[in-house]
């Protein structure tokens, strides 16, 4: 979190983690398309020529003044291809919270296991504690045929935090997808108060 | 088919039994066929490790198994085991810190440049980032990087100053999350937003490549040249960064100068800021009651939840 008085800003970092192809960019692309102009930024996408994410995904949401400040939200997606590890973990830096995108599908059920444990080292390296990192996880790509049930898939993560909300999302379609971003910010908000 | 416990159970029984007769790859593609029907189903990830060709796949399916019951012990000895399989068959390396050349973790003295040659060279973790790297501090200042307005006050005072010398085109300094703190000179036509995020990411790079090619010290900045253009990043210390956009025709040296010149003017007050806490107050004041409440109508209003 970054508070500037002087601009009037409450500056907070959200960041969608997950495995590759899981849809944390189709994410940030709804986001784009579904917010008031009025509020959001352009969306900046550093990607391949393949069309796949390299360094990371980039929008701002800037809210009118709530009791003198304006908050605003900077996103950022990672890139989820394997040898992209570094770039991560770059990216994560001064995080304020984190969404973490899984992709439903059975066979992909050991990618998001690994990245997710890759998350919480990165965490860990950049000093910061992951149990204390506001986490929402969005359980995406709900419409595939092959998709692990909901209740095997938070049996997983909610072993590793106490109640990290959960959604179901088909973020292709915006299904879920403000939903969970609205659960970030609110996350957010209150681990920041009471980190003060 | 429909498919039932009782199919499943089944198939898994007939799987065990071929493993048990010693048939790996049968009872691989049977147990594979019952975690693609029932992926929750513990015992067949198990089996399944029991079975792998490989220990890294072996050890995949076990994860798995442990991600579905983080209790499950057989998935924990036998994760245990392969690691100390996998760290006895890897020759764990290390970059050498004075030449960046990867040898061998226990070998001393470095074959290429000699270091290490004398007494007790430093131990290094042989693990790649592992815990025991001084993490960086890059958040050190989170949570509650407060700038007050007179902290920005000075800061702006500073970069207009550099900004003045150095005819720049414009000055923005942003901490290392890419949230931009102040921006002088002409930024109009400018997303100075997206151009502090990506400016971050670039010095983060640029960190992380001096650590892969074993610079001990960080790459403090970093030029770009282009036709019209230059711009010129560089850290502020740990967690802040500068970035300047001139026109080519402005010497490179004295942009050079007038950097470190800000950099180092910087600094004192950016320590300061630290030191503040009478700005906590004022921010406890601003969100505490009904900000959150406030926040979340606005932003109820400002996202359209229908498709």
């Amino acid at each position: 979190m970054f508070i500037n008085w002087k601009r009037r800003e409450l500056n907070l970092k959200i960041v969608y983690y997950g495995p590759a192809m899981s849809g944390k960019t189709t994410n940030l692309q709804i986001i784009h398309d579904r917010t008031n102009p009025r509020i959001r930024g352009d969306l900046v996408s550093l990607k391949t020529r393949g069309d796949r994410t390299i360094f990371f995904d980039f929008l701002q949401l800037e809210l009118g003044q709530i009791k003198g400040l304006k908050p605003k939200f900077n996103l950022y997606t990672v890139p989820g291809q394997v040898i992209y590890a570094a770039s991560r973990k770059l990216v994560l830096q001064g995080a304020d919270g984190v969404v973490f995108v899984v992709d439903s599908q059975t066979s992909r059920l050991v990618d998001n296991v690994y990245s997710f444990r890759a998350m919480r080292q990165h965490l860990t390296e950049l000093g910061l504690d992951p149990r204390q990192v506001p986490c929402v996880i969005q359980f995406n790509k709900r419409d595939l045929p092959d998709v692990a049930p909901v209740i095997t898939l938070q049996r997983y993560f909610r072993a590793h935090g106490n109640d990290l909300p959960t959604f179901e999302a088909v973020a292709i379609q915006g299904l879920g997808v403000l939903e969970t971003l609205k659960a970030a910010i609110k996350l957010v908000l209150a681990q920041t108060k009471q980190q003060l | 088919m429909s498919i039932t416990p009782g199919t499943v159970a089944a198939q898994l029984h007939t799987a065990i039994q071929t493993a048990q007769r010693g048939d790996k790859s049968r009872a691989r593609d049977l147990l594979l066929a019952v975690t693609r029907q029932a992926p929750s189903q513990e015992e067949a990830w198990l089996w399944l490790a029991g079975v792998a060709e490989t220990l890294p796949e072996a050890r995949s399916y076990l994860q798995t198994a442990l991600a579905l019951n983080p209790q499950n012990q057989q998935a924990q000895q036998g994760l245990h085991w392969i690691a100390q399989q996998l760290a006895e068959n890897e020759e764990p390396q290390r970059a050498c810190p004075q030449c960046g050349h990867l040898i061998p973790a226990n070998m001393k003295p470095c074959p290429h440049c000699g270091y290490g040659a004398g007494p007790e060279a430093p131990a290094e973790p042989a693990r790649p980032e592992s815990a025991a790297a001084p993490a960086p501090a890059l958040d050190r200042l989170s949570p509650g990087f407060v700038l007050s307005v007179e902290r920005a006050e000075e800061i702006d005072t500073c970069l207009d100053r550099i900004a003045y010398e150095s005819e720049a085109h414009c000055i923005i300094l942003a901490d290392v999350a890419g949230q931009l703190i102040s921006e002088r000179g002409e930024t109009l036509q400018m997303n100075t937003q997206v151009l502090s995020a990506v400016a971050a990411g670039e010095l983060a790079a640029t960190r992380e490549l001096a650590r892969l090619v074993g610079e001990p010290a960080r790459f403090k900045m970093l030029l770009h040249e282009g036709e019209r253009h230059s711009v010129y990043l560089s850290d502020v210390g740990e967690q802040l960064l500068l970035v300047i956009i001139f026109d080519v025709e402005i010497p490179i040296g004295l942009v050079r100068v007038l950097l470190k010149q800000a950099v180092e003017e910087l600094k004192p007050i950016l320590e300061q800021m630290k030191q503040t806490d009478s700005n906590r107050e004022r921010v406890h004041e601003t969100l505490d009651g009904d900000f959150a409440q406030l926040l979340e109508s606005e932003l109820d209003a400002s996202l359209e939840t229908a498709a």
